[in-house]
């Protein structure tokens, strides 16, 4: 299902952004009018939060570009418009696929050995996709700093079948890569193990036949009961928090300097009193997490006026609390104060756990691992997934998942739709951020950064997940089992 | 069924247009573009489907004839008398050559289109998109769009009438709420500044939307003056011609008005969307240099029928109340 909006909340969208557009193009009332790149942000703003598609945002920015020109005035939206349009024809170009053929997921077993290992498998019609940590040892002569070239990577099973090898871009913490290998073509029924090899002798021996343990995944799906403002602002109050997670620890939360921020701060203090999980982790990897998420029209609207386009075009309701609790967030991430939305509002619990945890002033050291999941989850969205694994090492914790049917191709800069979150057993809240992805055909291989990290080998931490994936119309929640 | 009557209110117009190597006049005359430098115009389009030159003209004239529909010319086209569209046909000619920007390699060369071929409107007929041709078919008919603004003030306002004409032909009735959009900015970017010089508010307090779209046709066919009541204007319920509604007070008065999407056409597009301290909102008999509209002298007040005169004037006539007697 297109989680985009149809019928009347589309219209009113719509009439908004062209009256914008109107008031746009009357007579240039000074030098520092905004009229015209309000009318950009705002098309940004109704594009992002799903209630207007590409297209439609980037024919309207492409005509207002064509009625300003006519008129001798500064094109400012073209290149967000253009950049729309071709968007629009990346979508269009994907939803023209056939359906994706069927896909079989191949968890791993566990007790794995040590060293590389592979978190799931996914096997397609024409390639596999293994989501894995390869070790290189000492004696590979690899550089701590330049991950190896792997052009000397072979793989073959034990069919005799040659694949040919690709891998997105992983991340390298000396010796230990984690990425997603592909493999081509897909293994044949007689194939029961994978072998991938270096020059030095074997990487990773994986078998092809499913784990006799597999058990089927608890999940279930339902609407998602919130508007689209109001899931808009939950996604900027989570690229937020992400960004609190990715400031270096000297400039972690500001000092509570107002009213606003005391009650934030309270509220962070309860939720450490009431139990919410200690510790954890290094600073958090230097990702593009923020960056994906914050994007340009999320990075140039401020919030009044992003509330303020979300009404206009009547998809939050005035009488939403969640204007008041992402103030709230953003004063107490340092950010200007609530102004009239202050209001004893309270602030979601997985908010404050996440603000709790970047608060602390000390993080103990992080245990390294590798936990495999392989859990094929229900459509979301119309979107399906695959959570493969997760790889907790200093840099912080990273959930491994694969995907298709997505129904917005997903450009650097954009978010993709959904939102993420891990709850541990103990109640511990983990925001995930998609921070980089890889397409390929219908296939996206997709990393999330997950803030605050996971701790291997803490009991009750991190072997067990409830997974909270919360798109435009439905929302998914499965439990997990983390194989470390 | 198009309105076949808005246009009386309209004098003729001419221009010149680049074509060959001359220049030849265009002329637009009671809602039809003539071309009397190409007397057998039919015959010149056949050597052109041939292989053979077409002449600019011709060219106009089918665009003319393939945007009479287009909403998308009411957003590029001008506002209002004092909002100055300027295109040049150099400047058409460059934005066909640069395709607006985008990139060489998704351009679709002119020549690979077919000639004659309807592409990228807006309008009721528009096909479901495909790419990328759909997409670089809609920069296309930006640029026939900006052609035809090339034509100059006049033309572009009786273009613009034309295209309103049509969405208030019956045969469009039915189109109305999946263009809601198009058609209130289309109706508020128009006569928001008409009401906030008709008011001395400024036009951001000004909304106009689509009013129920009338079957009949916009033109003469309006309603007489005595079908409206005062409390119809104030009320804001619907009455024959719209509806009128003021919130508030002085210079903080909100304006809230339903108009038929014909009042572009007829009133708008002819020039007389207030005379005299009057808000024109219907026309009961179109003509030129002489007509006879409907009127509001103030907010809350009942429309009263005028006699008004023209004077010729580009880009639009200018109308006053008709001399007693």
């Amino acid at each position: 299902m297109h989680p985009c909006l149809v019928g009347d909340a589309q219209t009113h969208a719509q009439t908004y952004l062209r009256l914008l557009a109107e008031a746009a193009l009357r007579p240039v009332a000074g030098p520092d009018d905004d009229r015209v790149d309000r009318v950009r942000r705002a098309a940004d703003v109704l594009s992002d939060a799903e209630v207007l598609t590409d297209e439609q945002v980037g024919d309207l920015l492409l005509l207002l570009g064509t009625a300003l020109r006519v008129r001798g005035r500064q094109e400012v939206p073209m290149a967000m418009g253009r950049t729309r349009l071709l968007t629009a024809a990346a979508m269009r170009r994907g939803s023209n696929h056939p359906p994706p053929r069927p896909w079989r997921v191949i968890t791993m077993a566990p007790g794995q050995a040590p060293g590389s290992r592979v978190m799931a498998l996914v096997v397609t019609a024409d390639r596999m996709i293994a989501p894995a940590t390869l070790r290189f040892p000492p004696s590979a002569g690899l550089d701590d700093l330049t991950p190896p070239a792997f052009t000397d990577l072979a793989a073959t099973d034990d069919a005799g079948t040659d694949y040919q090898l690709s891998f997105t871009d992983g991340s390298w913490t000396g010796s230990t890569w984690t990425g997603t290998i592909v493999a081509r073509p897909a293994p044949p029924p007689a194939a029961r193990l994978l072998t991938i090899a270096s020059p030095n002798g074997p990487l990773l021996v994986l078998s092809l036949t499913p784990a006799p343990a597999t058990a089927t995944v608890a999940a279930s799906v339902e609407p998602t009961g919130q508007d689209r403002g109001e899931r808009m602002l939950h996604r900027r109050a989570e690229a937020m928090l992400a960004e609190l997670a990715t400031r270096p620890p000297d400039q972690g939360l500001q000092p509570f300097s107002n009213e606003a921020r005391r009650r934030a701060m309270s509220q962070v203090l309860n939720a450490l009193s009431a139990g919410l999980p200690s510790a954890a982790s290094q600073v958090p990897p230097r990702s593009v997490a923020a960056r994906s998420s914050l994007g340009p029209p999320l990075a140039e609207a401020t919030l009044p006026e992003l509330v303020a386009i979300l009404e206009g075009a009547r998809v939050l309701s005035p009488l939403s609390a969640v204007p008041a609790q992402v103030a709230t967030l953003a004063e107490a991430l340092g950010g200007p104060h609530a102004g009239a939305y202050a209001s004893d509002v309270r602030l979601p619990s997985p908010w404050t756990a996440v603000l709790a945890h970047y608060g602390r002033r000390h993080h103990p050291p992080l245990a390294a691992g590798t936990g495999s999941i392989g859990a094929e989850l229900p459509a979301v969205d119309g979107a399906s997934l695959v959570i493969a694994g997760v790889r907790t090492s200093a840099a912080g914790t990273t959930l491994h998942v694969v995907g298709r049917n997505w129904h917005r191709v997903p450009l650097p800069g954009q978010h993709m739709g959904l939102s993420w979150w891990a709850r541990d057993s103990f109640g511990g809240w983990h925001l995930g951020m998609a921070s980089t992805w890889h397409l390929a055909n219908e296939n996206l291989s997709m990393r999330l950064s997950l803030f605050p990290p996971l701790r291997p080998g803490v009991p009750g931490t991190a072997d067990t997940l409830t997974l909270d994936i919360t798109g435009h119309t439905e929302h998914l929640t499965a439990d997990l089992t983390v194989h470390w | 069924m198009r309105p076949v009557n808005w246009y009386l209110s309209l004098p003729p117009a001419q221009t010149l247009v680049p074509c060959g190597n001359g220049t030849h006049p265009v002329t637009w005359n009671a809602g039809r573009l003539e071309l009397p430098a190409h007397r057998d115009a039919e015959a010149e389009r056949v050597l052109a489907a041939l292989g053979g030159d077409k002449p600019r003209c011709l060219d106009v004239a089918q665009a003319w004839d393939e945007h009479a529909d287009d909403l998308d010319v009411l957003m590029t086209g001008p506002r209002s008398r004092a909002d100055a569209v300027t295109v040049g046909w150099d400047q058409a000619e460059e934005h066909q050559a640069s395709w607006f920007g985008l990139p060489p390699g998704m351009s679709l060369p002119a020549s690979t289109r077919q000639p004659g071929r309807s592409i990228g409107r807006t309008g009721p007929h528009r096909k479901a998109p495909r790419l990328p041709e759909e997409l670089l078919q809609r920069v296309q008919a930006r640029i026939e769009v900006l052609r035809l603004l090339a034509l100059g003030p006049a033309f572009q306002f009786r273009l613009a009438g034309t295209v309103t004409a049509a969405w208030a032909a019956a045969s469009h009735a039915e189109q109305h709420a999946s263009h809601q959009p198009e058609l209130t900015a289309a109706l508020t970017g128009r006569a928001a500044p008409v009401v906030a010089q008709w008011l001395d508010i400024p036009p951001e307090a000004v909304m106009v939307t689509p009013a129920a779209p009338d079957t009949t046709d916009c033109g003469p066919t309006r309603p007489p003056a005595h079908s409206a009541t005062p409390g119809d204007s104030t009320a804001g319920r619907p009455s024959a011609w719209g509806s009128l509604e003021v919130r508030g007070t002085g210079t903080n008065r909100l304006v809230r008005a339903s108009l038929p999407v014909g009042w572009l056409a007829s009133v708008w597009a002819c020039g007389f969307a207030l005379v005299d301290g009057h808000l024109v909102v219907a026309v009961e008999e179109p003509g030129w240099p002489r007509a006879r509209v409907l009127a509001l002298p103030k907010p809350g007040a009942a429309p009263v029928s005028l006699d008004l005169t023209g004077t010729d004037d580009a880009p639009v006539p200018h109308w006053a109340l008709s001399s007693p007697g």
